[in-house]
């Protein structure tokens, strides 16, 4: 019997080259489709598959999505966690759900990418400069600066370690931290409003759950200073998206990278793409050629052990 | 039933179900009321004059009145420089207010006052409601007086004992009123001047200037005759795929100057051109004294009907096609009050309301937004200032799927800045645009048109900069998103991304 396997939101069309799917030979025939579907037409494209090769939550697998997949046996999807995927629907189909390890964390290091273009206005000054313009900015500098780390989780504590080695004065919140996992960080625990007050700096690092959604809105965009710039490389789901928009369309806060978005791919007419003082990147936080030699190559492994009748990197619900 | 709740319920089967309230302690029964007898929504608003023009403008749009909950004379007597404009814009509304019991009001406590005294010169009915029994029957005929053409103000003063005791019934309700359909003479009369060949004005006015407009275009295709409005007006449709109507100038001197010549007036839906103040050596009629004048309808007739007869009377082919240029688009550069009319002009929401209480830039705003997308355009008809606010905010109760855009001087702005706070709570779509030139600008033209001449104390009078005042700071102190654009990009983004949100939001141009 040959298996038909998809693989799912290849933007950059590189899955075929970072595994060698020709090793599963005869057993499978592997499908890329290197454009994001949704709706109906996801739907349609997806339904005949016996499996799927997913890219992190680039496509969520809902309850009522998997009802409408009746060939769908398995799901390999990058990382190890899929807060995207549903899990009990898996179970409750008899669908084995398997992920792979994740190599470095290169999200910390976008989310540095988009403070220093963001202080030092990089982007904009690269833009200016390809119109002939010399100089037309003058950014800041970090150090003695605050970072207000929101989740000091691996990521927090990643970047409260390249602050710390910046100059920077770090202070952290969420629900659960105590003050002396924040000191042993080397970070000083506040409450929410004190960090966004204080701040010169928020970047966000929670996971995305029912209990973060929406934990940063208005009341925490007033708090912050009209110089201060806002980062969220985690998911867009933690922020009040209305709130953001009108921060920055307003002038409340001195600008934002952001990483992630309510919709995703980000539709041409989104509004923040109209916002000022942004720097706005696609959903690169994990896209590394290191995370990506790492995700295909176990994806690629998952199927080979799931024909073989021994399947590894089993999720689990939690 | 108790009184209170006979009313809600009478109110509710007569069709009225929006009230703009501002209530007090001889309401307290209404109010509780309205939980008893779900189906009504109840607006706060936190001053009297926020109530009354927000149910102007809520009529204005939905056709049919809103109800308004006063406390007492002076409650009313708050809302009354909004209810005069509402009176001459003739917009129905049942006007709840609420007094002394009919025992207690005698002893002249502190709140008994004339309230029939006050409510009088802005009401087209008035009744004071003295047995619960009748309440319910009096509330209907409230309901239909409101509809009496060309619309007006019914006010049903509430003592509180009617409100609390027992024994109502829930009043009936009473047909509209239509409004009566011109004589044949009167068209016959008016087909017979605009035959004659000589130079005439078709002066427009009420209902004619968004259901008149096609007849009236059909008539002037015809015949020559010219189409003009008043200066300001209650609504007009306006924008691309309407026929547009030029209205009044404001200055005595160029409407004198624009009319000139011309032999014949014909009324339809409203009054003649009377300037809207004396000045010394200048006519008070803007048309020219010897023309004459012919009513073809009044404006509590069917001045729109009237229009479709003259047409057909003069045998008029359909309506020209209409070739209007495209929306302009969004200006760019330093700030400048064409530049942020003609931005207005681009990007205005197809079916957008605007509210225009814009004063000196009126001119501008109106011209730039001539080829916008189709829209309405509502004003102030009876130019006492501190409606713009409160008109949008009705406006904005009344077409929830509509974008609301106020074009709103500083000065008058702030007599009624309250409005904000009704719109953030309403979540009302509406971008107010407040025109930042820091000085009653209309005085200082004024003062010019009199003759008067002034020393720096009168000039004081007309300045509003010394303290600044804080228009970011107000609308956020109120729930409303606010920013401030000082180049003309700014303005297009903001006027961007207001327009494109849930809610209301307030950017102020700096014009000064």
């Amino acid at each position: 019997m040959t298996v038909s396997v998809a693989i799912l939101d290849d933007f950059q069309d590189v899955t075929r080259t970072l595994a060698n799917w020709d090793l599963l030979g005869p057993r499978a025939s592997v499908t890329v489709f290197n454009r994001h579907f949704e709706g109906e037409e996801l739907v349609r494209r997806i339904a005949p598959f016996d499996v799927l090769v997913l890219t992190r939550e680039r496509t969520p697998l809902r309850r009522d999505l998997i009802a409408r997949l009746p060939n769908l046996k398995l799901v390999v999807t990058a990382g190890m966690r899929n807060l995207g995927i549903d899990l009990a629907a898996c179970r409750e189909r008899g669908i084995l759900v398997c992920g792979t390890e994740s190599g470095s964390s290169p999200t910390a290091e976008l989310a540095w990418a988009l403070i220093l273009s963001l202080a030092r206005r990089v982007v904009d000054e690269d833009r200016a400069l390809r119109e002939g313009r010399w100089q037309t900015t003058v950014g800041f500098g970090l150090k003695d600066k605050v970072l207000g780390i929101v989740g000091l989780g691996k990521l927090g504590s990643q970047m409260a370690k390249i602050a710390q080695a910046f100059g920077m004065k770090t202070i952290a919140w969420s629900k659960n931290l105590t003050t002396e996992r924040a000191a042993s960080q080397g970070c000083t625990r506040v409450e929410k409003l004190e960090l966004f007050r204080e701040a010169d700096l928020v970047t966000i690092h929670l996971l995305s759950t029912e209990r973060t959604k929406g934990i940063i809105g208005r009341p925490e965009f007033a708090a912050m200073k009209p110089t201060a710039i806002f980062i969220n490389t985690a998911r867009a789901a933690i922020v009040d998206q209305d709130a953001l928009l009108d921060a920055l369309m307003t002038r409340k806060i001195a600008g934002a990278g952001l990483d992630v978005y309510d919709r995703e791919p980000l539709p041409a007419d989104a509004p923040i793409l109209k916002a000022p003082n942004t720097v706005l990147t696609p959903h690169l936080g994990y896209v590394t050629r290191e995370s990506y030699n790492v995700y295909f190559p176990q994806a690629l492994e998952d199927i080979e052990a799931w024909l073989d009748g021994k399947p590894t990197r089993l999720i689990a619900e939690q | 039933m108790i009184g209170a709740e006979t009313l809600v319920r009478t109110l509710l089967a007569c069709g009225v179900d929006t009230t703009f309230a501002n209530p007090g302690t001889s309401e307290m029964h209404f109010c509780a009321a309205l939980d008893r007898a779900p189906g009504m929504r109840s607006i706060l608003g936190l001053f009297e004059g926020v109530v009354s023009g927000a149910a102007d403008g809520y009529a204005r749009m939905k056709g049919k009145p809103a109800a308004t909950l006063f406390h007492c004379g002076p409650g009313l007597a708050n809302a009354l420089a909004n209810f005069h404009n509402a009176k001459k814009s003739e917009t129905p509304i049942v006007n709840i207010v609420g007094d002394q019991a009919t025992y207690h009001a005698p002893l002249d406590p502190p709140l008994a006052s004339d309230v029939e005294g006050f409510a009088r010169p802005v009401s087209q009915w008035v009744k004071r409601v003295m047995h619960t029994e009748t309440l319910g029957d009096d509330a209907s005929e409230a309901v239909q007086a409101s509809y009496r053409p060309p619309g007006g103000i019914a006010t049903l003063i509430l003592p509180s004992d009617v409100s609390w005791n027992e024994g109502g019934t829930v009043g009936q309700p009473r047909p509209i009123p239509k409004r009566a359909k011109v004589d044949a003479r009167a068209i016959r009369e008016a087909a017979a001047v605009l035959k004659t060949g000589e130079p005439a004005l078709l002066f427009l006015g009420g209902a004619a200037l968004t259901l008149g407009l096609n007849d009236a275009h059909r008539i002037a295709a015809k015949t020559g005759v010219r189409l003009m409005a008043p200066t300001f007006n209650a609504r007009i449709a306006r924008g691309q795929g309407r026929y547009p109507i030029p209205s009044m100038p404001y200055p005595v001197d160029e409407a004198v100057k624009l009319t000139a010549g011309i032999r014949h007036v014909i009324l339809a839906g409203t009054g003649e051109a009377v300037a809207f103040f004396a000045y010394p050596n200048k006519p008070s009629v803007v048309t020219p004294k010897d023309a004459a004048v012919h009513v073809l309808a009044k404006p509590e007739s069917d001045a729109v009907d009237a229009l479709a007869r003259l047409a057909d009377e003069l045998d008029c082919p359909p309506a020209p096609t209409l070739n209007r240029p495209p929306p302009p688009e969004p200006a760019r550069g330093a700030m400048n009050v064409e530049g942020a009319a003609q931005t207005v002009g681009a990007l205005l929401r197809e079916d957008a309301i605007v509210v225009d209480e814009a004063i000196t830039l009126r001119g501008p705003f109106f011209a730039g937004t001539r080829n916008a997308a189709p829209h309405d355009w509502l004003q102030v008809p009876g130019g006492s200032i501190g409606d713009g606010l409160p008109l949008a905010t009705g406006a904005a109760v009344a077409a929830p799927d509509r974008r609301v855009v106020a074009i709103q001087a500083d000065g008058s702005a702030m007599y009624t800045i309250q409005s904000l706070w009704t719109q953030a709570r309403e979540k009302l779509d509406v971008t107010n645009i407040i025109l930042s030139n820091r000085k009653y600008a209309v005085l200082l033209h004024e003062l010019k048109a009199v003759g008067a001449v002034a020393g720096k104390t009168a000039l004081d009078l007309f300045e509003i900069d010394r303290p600044e005042l804080g228009f970011i700071a107000m609308a956020n102190g109120m729930g409303v998103e606010a920013a401030r654009a000082d180049t003309l990009e700014q303005f297009a983004d903001l006027f961007r991304h207001a327009n494109a949100r849930r809610g209301p939001f307030l950017i102020e141009l700096p014009l000064g």
